[in-house]
C-alpha cells in the first residue's frame, strides 16, 4: 500500500512554481471580483483585471492542466497546499463557497473570460447571505451552467436535516382496517386496456417535441398578466394586493423592454375593466390599482419605453397603433415621463403616435402637460406645445381657453422653437381671439414665424382677420422703423379682406400728403399693395386711377405695388 | 453497468482495487496533462508513460483479464467499483472525470493485451484522447480510432441503453436523501408561511436542481422513490411525489434542464394554497358541504398568492405561478377555480395535472380510504383522456411508468405477493420483473427478483403470471423501502 501511495505522490506532487502560480491566480480572482463589484462592467479597470486573470489562468491550465481548488472554511487548497490563508472570512472566496456547500472548484481548459466574469458576478451577488433568499452561489452556478467552471458540492446545507424514515410513514389512516383494495370492479388495469390507447404514434412524438420547444421560449409575462388579473378580480385580502401588483409591475416593465405593445394593451384594457368594476362601488382595492397605474406611468416604469422610442425605428402600422393605444391607457402623469423623450424619438411615425396619445391623456388632465411645458428645457417645452396644440382640438370650449392661454404664454417665449410651436399651434385653431394675438408675429425676428403668421392671415378671405388687421393699422402708432411690419399688415389685409375694405384702402392711397405726416408714404404704399393683392375689379380700377394721379407719390406707390412680391 | 457491480455496499469490500484503480486514474490524468505539453521523448512524459503502464499492469495482475473505467453519475467506477474521492487524488480524479464528461465518454476498457503496450502505443492513445476534444462527436470519434488495430489493447465502453433503466436500485441513497430534503424544505416553507414569516426558496431550489440532475442519469430510481405515501402529512409527500413525477415526465418529453427546474419548483409548490384550507376540511372523512368545497376550490388561487409572497425574484415567481393556478382546471377547462379563464392549459399545467391526479388516486385519502392500484389509476385516467388530461402527455406518462408501474403490488399465480420492480409494456416477452415479498414474523422482507418473461422449459408457458394487482396499502407497506 505504501508503495502505491508513493506512486500516487509522484504523480500528484506539484512543483513550487506551480503552487505559487495557483496562488497568484487566486489573488487575481479576488482582485477581479473586487473590481467587478466596484466599477461598472465596461470600466477599464474591471476589464483589465478580468483580462489579466483570464490570461494567467489560461497559461496555467496550458502548463499544468485543470486548476482544481479544494474549498475549506478559511482557505483554498491546491494539490494539498493552502492558498492565501488568513484572508478576511467575509471577503474570502473560500468562505463564500464553503458556506454554500461547494467542496471543489475546477477551472478547465477552454475557459473564457465571459465564463470567468459570470462566475465572479455570481460570487459577488452572494457576498452576503440573507436569511430567506431565492438561492445561493450553487443554485446560480447551476443555472449559469458554465462549461469550463465545474464545481462539486457536499451536503453542508442539509447537515441538520433528518432523513425520512420510510418505514414509519403511514400509508393509510391509523387503526382503521383496510379491506383488500383493488379498486372499483369497473376500472380496468392498464395491462388489460387496448394498447392503442397509450401507445405513442410518431406524429404524437413530433407534436410533443413541438410542445416542448414552444415551452422553452415561453413568455411568462403573459401568464402573469392573465393569472394575476384573475386573482385581482377574486382578491379579498388587502395585504396581498401590493405583492400581486409588484409582480405585475415587473412583468410590465419587462414586456415594455421587449416592445410587445399589443400584449401590454391587452393587459391594460383588462386592468381598466377591473378598475371600472371597482370604481362603481368604491371598492377598497381602488387606491391600490390607482397607485399601480401611477407607478407604471412614472419615469422608472417607462424607462424601457423611452429607450425603445429613442433606439428603435419602426413604421409597422400595427405596432404604432398599439403604441398609441398603450400610452393612451396610462395615467396622465405619463406625459411627464414620456414627454422628455419626444425630441429624441427615432421614428416620425412613432413620434406622431406618442403626441396623439399624450394629447388624449392631457384631455383628461392638462396639468402634467402644462407642468412639462413650464419646467422643461426648450426642446421638450416646444414638444409640449405640439401636444397641447393637438389637445385643444379634443377639449370643450371652456377647457380649451385654458389651453389657449398656455399657447399664448408660449408664444411670448424667447426661444424661437417654442414660439414657432406656439404660433403654429395658434394658427391651427380658428378663433376670433387668435387673430389679434398673431398680428405681432408679422414683425417676429424669426422669418419662419413671420411667414407662418402671414400665411395664416393670407390663406383666405376672413372677416375676423380683416377686422383684426384694420384695427391694428388704424392704431396709427407706427414709425418709420415699422415700415416692413406695416407692409406685411397691408399685404395680409389684401389677401384676407373683403370688398368692404376698398374704401379704407382708397383713403389711405389717395390721402393728401400733408395730412398724414411722416408715415403717410408707408400707408400709401401698403394700401397700394393690399389693393394689388385683392384681385377685385374695384381694386384694379382704383390702382388704374392711382397710376394716373397728378401726385407723383401716389403714382410711385402704385408702380412699386405692381412690381413687388410679398415681402416678409 | 450491472447492479452487482454498482452495489454501493460492494465499494471498499475489496480494499486493494480501489487504491490501484485510484493510482491508475491519477497516472492516466498526469499523462494526459503532460502529453499536451511535451513530446513523447520528454523525460517527464516518459516517466508518466512508465507510471501509467506499470499502474495498469499492476491492476491487471490484481484483477485478471481487463480494466474497466466507467464515468457515471459524477463518479468513476473502476472495475465496477465506485472510486472514492480522496484528498490525495481528488485533483486528478475530478479532472479526468471532467475530461470524460467533456468528451461524452462513458468508459474505457483495457484488456489483457495491455501487458504488451509500449510507451509509443500509450502515447498515441493519449494523443487521440487529446485530439478527440476537437471533434464534433468526440466519443464516437475516439471509439472509431480505438477500433484501429494498433489499439488492440483498449476500446471504449458504450453507455448502457438507459443507464438509469438497468435497475431500480441505482442511486437509492441519493434519491432517499433528495426526497427527504425536498420534503423538509417544503414543510419548512409551509411552516414559515403559516407563522406569517417570510420564506425564501433556496433549499427547495437546490434540491430540485439536484433531482433534475438525477433525472438525467437515473429516472427510474426517482419513480421508485415517488411511491412513498404518508397519510398523516399527505400534502407534503404528495407535493414531492408530483414534483418528482413531473420532472421525470418533463425529462421524457425532452425539456431542458432549466425548464425542468422550473417545472419541478412549480409542481413542488402546486398545493401551497392548501395551507389556507383548514385541516379538518382537508381530512374530513365524509363528503364536503358547499362552503367546505369552496374552500378546497380556492386552493389554486391561494397557491398563487402564496407563491407571490415568497422571498424570490419576481422574474422567478412569474415563471412558476401559472401551473399551480391551472392544475385543477382540467384539459377541457371544466375544472376549478371557476373564473373567466379561457386560455388552453400550459404544458406544465397539463403535466402537473396528470402527476397530481395519479398520485392522488394511488394514495389513501380521508374521503377515499381505498387507494387504487397504480395500474388501475392509469386505467381511470386513460378513460378521461382528452377531457381531463392531455391525451398525448398521458400516453407519455403511461409509457414512462410502464403499464404496470414500478411499485405496483401484484399477486402471482404462485400466491406470492410482489412489487413490480422494473417496467414492461406487456408486449410479447417484454413483461416486468417482480420483487417477491417474503413474509417473516408478520413482516414482509425482500425476496428474489423474478422475470415474468421466464418460461417453463417443458411447457413453454410463462413460469409466473400476475393473478391480480393491488395497492401496497393492502399490505401496509411502502414500496420505496423495498425498491430502494
Amino acid at each position: 500500500m505504501e508503495q502505491q501511495d508513493s506512486h500516487l505522490q509522484s504523480a500528484t506532487a506539484p512543483g513550487k512554481n506551480q503552487v505559487h502560480e495557483a496562488e497568484q491566480i487566486v489573488t487575481r480572482l479576488l482582485l477581479a471580483a473586487k473590481n467587478l463589484n466596484l466599477y461598472p462592467d465596461d470600466h477599464a479597470i474591471s476589464r483589465r483585471s478580468l483580462r489579466d486573470l483570464h490570461e494567467q489562468l489560461t497559461a496555467f491550465i496550458n502548463r499544468y492542466g485543470d486548476l482544481s481548488l479544494e474549498v475549506f472554511k478559511t482557505h483554498l487548497e491546491y494539490e494539498g497546499r493552502q492558498l492565501l490563508p488568513g484572508t478576511d472570512p467575509e471577503q474570502n472566496l473560500a468562505y463564500l463557497c464553503y458556506r454554500d456547500g461547494i467542496q471543489w472548484l475546477i477551472f478547465s481548459e477552454g475557459i473564457s473570460a465571459t465564463e470567468l466574469e459570470e462566475f465572479l458576478k455570481i460570487i459577488n451577488t452572494h457576498q452576503v447571505m440573507e436569511e430567506e433568499t431565492q438561492g445561493d452561489i450553487v443554485t446560480n452556478l447551476w443555472e449559469a451552467d458554465l462549461f469550463n467552471i465545474q464545481y462539486r458540492t457536499n451536503e453542508k446545507i442539509w447537515q441538520n436535516e433528518p432523513l425520512l424514515d420510510l418505514s414509519s410513514l403511514d400509508t393509510a389512516p391509523r387503526g382503521e382496517p383496510f379491506a383488500a383494495a383493488t379498486g372499483p370492479e369497473s376500472v380496468e388495469s392498464t395491462s388489460a386496456i387496448d394498447e392503442e390507447l397509450w401507445r405513442l404514434a410518431p406524429e404524437e412524438i413530433e407534436k410533443t417535441q413541438r410542445m416542448a420547444a414552444r415551452e422553452e421560449s415561453r413568455d411568462f409575462n403573459e401568464d402573469v398578466f392573465e393569472v394575476l388579473l384573475v386573482i385581482l378580480a377574486e382578491q379579498r385580502a388587502h395585504q396581498d394586493y401590493a405583492h400581486l401588483l409588484e409582480i405585475i409591475y415587473e412583468c410590465f416593465v419587462d414586456e415594455l423592454a421587449k416592445g410587445d405593445f399589443p400584449r401590454i394593451c391587452g393587459f391594460l384594457q383588462n386592468f381598466h375593466a377591473t378598475r371600472r368594476t371597482y370604481e362603481a362601488d368604491g371598492h377598497w382595492a381602488l387606491p391600490y390599482l390607482d397607485d399601480f397605474l401611477h407607478k407604471i406611468s412614472g419615469p422608472h416604469g417607462l424607462v424601457p419605453l423611452n429607450t425603445y422610442l429613442t433606439k428603435t425605428y419602426t413604421q409597422d402600422s400595427k405596432q404604432l397603433e398599439a403604441l398609441k393605444e398603450m400610452v393612451g391607457l396610462l395615467a396622465p402623469e405619463s406625459i411627464l415621463s414620456i414627454g422628455p423623450t419626444l425630441p429624441k424619438v427615432q421614428s416620425s411615425d412613432a413620434r406622431q403616435a406618442i403626441v396623439s396619445a399624450l394629447a388624449g391623456l392631457a384631455k383628461t388632465d392638462l396639468r402634467p402637460l402644462i407642468h412639462l411645458f413650464r419646467n422643461s428645457q426648450t426642446a421638450v417645452a416646444a414638444e409640449a406645445i405640439v401636444v397641447l396644440s393637438e389637445t385643444i382640438t379634443l377639449l370643450s370650449e371652456t377647457r380649451s381657453k385654458e389651453a389657449l392661454a398656455v399657447l399664448l404664454e408660449a408664444s411670448r417665449s424667447d426661444a424661437d422653437s417654442i414660439r414657432k410651436s406656439a404660433v403654429f399651434a395658434l394658427t391651427k385653431h380658428e378663433n376670433a381671439e387668435v387673430y389679434p394675438r398673431l398680428i405681432p408675429f408679422f414683425g417676429d425676428s424669426n422669418a419662419a414665424i413671420r411667414k407662418m403668421a402671414f400665411r395664416f392671415f393670407s390663406r383666405q378671405r376672413s372677416p375676423e382677420a380683416e377686422t383684426a388687421l384694420i384695427k391694428r393699422i388704424k392704431k396709427n402708432d407706427f414709425t418709420r422703423k415699422d415700415a416692413a411690419f406695416l407692409q406685411i399688415l397691408y399685404q395680409a389685409l389684401g389677401y384676407c379682406g373683403s370688398r368692404e375694405i376698398v374704401d379704407f384702402l382708397r383713403n389711405r392711397l389717395f390721402a393728401r400728403p400733408l395730412r398724414i405726416g411722416k408715415v403717410q408714404a408707408l400707408h400709401r404704399a401698403g394700401a397700394a399693395m393690399a389693393l394689388r393683392r385683392m384681385e377685385a375689379p374695384e381694386a384694379g380700377a382704383l390702382l388704374e386711377k392711382a397710376s394716373k394721379s397728378l401726385w407723383p407719390t401716389i403714382r410711385r406707390a402704385t408702380r412699386r405695388a405692381k412690381e413687388a412680391g410679398d415681402e416678409l | 453497468m450491472s447492479y452487482e457491480k454498482t452495489n454501493p455496499e460492494a465499494v471498499g469490500s475489496e480494499p486493494e482495487t480501489p487504491r490501484l484503480g485510484e493510482t491508475f486514474i491519477c497516472h492516466f490524468m498526469r499523462l494526459l496533462q503532460l502529453a499536451r505539453i511535451h513530446e513523447s521523448g520528454n523525460r517527464l512524459t516518459v516517466e508518466a508513460l512508465n507510471n501509467f503502464i506499470s499502474a495498469g499492469r499492476r491492476l491487471l495482475d490484481e484483477e485478471g483479464d481487463e480494466i474497466t473505467i466507467e464515468a457515471s453519475h459524477g463518479r468513476f467506477f473502476v472495475q465496477g467499483q465506485k472510486l472514492l474521492i480522496r484528498k490525495q487524488s481528488a485533483v486528478f480524479v475530478l479532472s479526468l472525470l471532467g475530461w470524460f464528461e467533456r468528451l461524452g465518454l462513458y468508459g474505457l476498457r483495457f484488456n489483457a493485451e495491455f501487458d504488451k503496450v509500449t510507451n509509443e502505443n500509450a502515447y498515441d492513445f493519449i494523443l487521440d484522447m487529446i485530439e478527440a476534444q476537437n471533434q464534433n462527436e468526440p466519443a464516437e470519434w475516439l471509439g472509431k480510432r480505438l477500433g484501429e488495430e494498433r489499439f488492440f489493447w483498449v476500446d471504449t465502453i458504450a453507455a448502457p441503453q438507459s443507464e438509469a433503466g438497468a435497475s431500480a436500485v441505482e442511486n437509492p441513497e441519493l434519491a432517499h436523501r433528495l426526497y427527504s430534503f425536498a420534503y423538509n424544505s417544503l414543510k419548512s416553507v409551509g411552516q414559515k408561511i403559516l407563522k406569517g414569516k417570510p420564506s425564501g426558496i433556496r433549499k427547495p431550489l437546490r434540491v430540485i436542481q439536484d433531482i433534475t440532475d438525477l433525472a438525467f442519469v437515473n429516472n427510474e430510481v426517482l419513480m421508485g422513490i415517488a411511491t412513498i405515501r404518508d397519510h398523516d402529512d399527505y400534502t407534503f409527500t404528495h407535493s414531492v411525489n408530483v414534483a418528482i413525477l413531473s420532472i421525470c415526465l418533463g425529462q421524457q418529453i425532452g425539456l431542458s434542464r432549466k425548464s425542468l427546474v422550473r417545472l419541478g419548483i412549480s409542481s413542488l409548490f402546486h398545493d401551497l394554497g392548501k395551507i389556507d384550507v383548514p385541516r379538518e376540511i382537508l381530512n374530513k372523512p365524509g363528503p364536503l358541504d358547499t362552503r367546505e368545497f369552496q374552500e378546497i376550490q380556492n386552493h389554486p388561487l391561494n397557491g398563487v398568492r402564496r407563491i407571490i409572497k415568497l422571498n424570490a425574484d419576481s422574474e422567478l415567481k412569474a415563471r412558476i405561478l401559472l401551473p399551480p393556478f391551472e392544475h385543477h382546471l382540467r384539459y377541457d377547462l371544466s375544472g376549478y377555480p371557476d373564473t373567466n379563464w379561457n386560455r388552453p392549459l400550459s404544458l406544465f399545467g397539463r403535466i402537473i395535472e396528470i402527476c397530481d391526479v395519479y398520485d392522488a388516486l394511488t394514495s389513501a385519502r380521508s374521503y377515499r380510504q381505498t387507494p387504487l392500484s397504480q395500474d388501475r389509476a392509469l386505467g381511470i385516467m386513460l378513460a378521461k383522456s382528452g377531457k381531463d388530461f392531455d391525451p398525448v402527455l398521458l400516453k407519455w406518462f403511461v409509457n414512462m411508468l410502464g403499464v404496470l408501474p414500478m411499485g405496483t403490488l401484484v399477486k402471482l399465480n404462485t400466491g406470492h405477493f410482489g412489487l413490480v420492480y422494473s417496467g414492461g409494456d406487456f408486449k410479447e416477452d417484454h413483461l416486468p420483473k417482480v420483487l417477491v415479498l417474503r413474509q417473516q414474523n408478520g413482516r414482509y422482507t425482500k425476496g428474489e427478483i423474478i422475470d415474468l418473461n421466464q418460461r417453463d422449459a417443458k411447457t413453454g408457458q410463462h413460469s409466473y403470471t400476475i393473478a391480480s394487482t393491488h395497492h401496497p396499502t393492502d399490505l401496509g407497506i411502502q414500496p420505496a423501502v423495498y425498491l430502494m
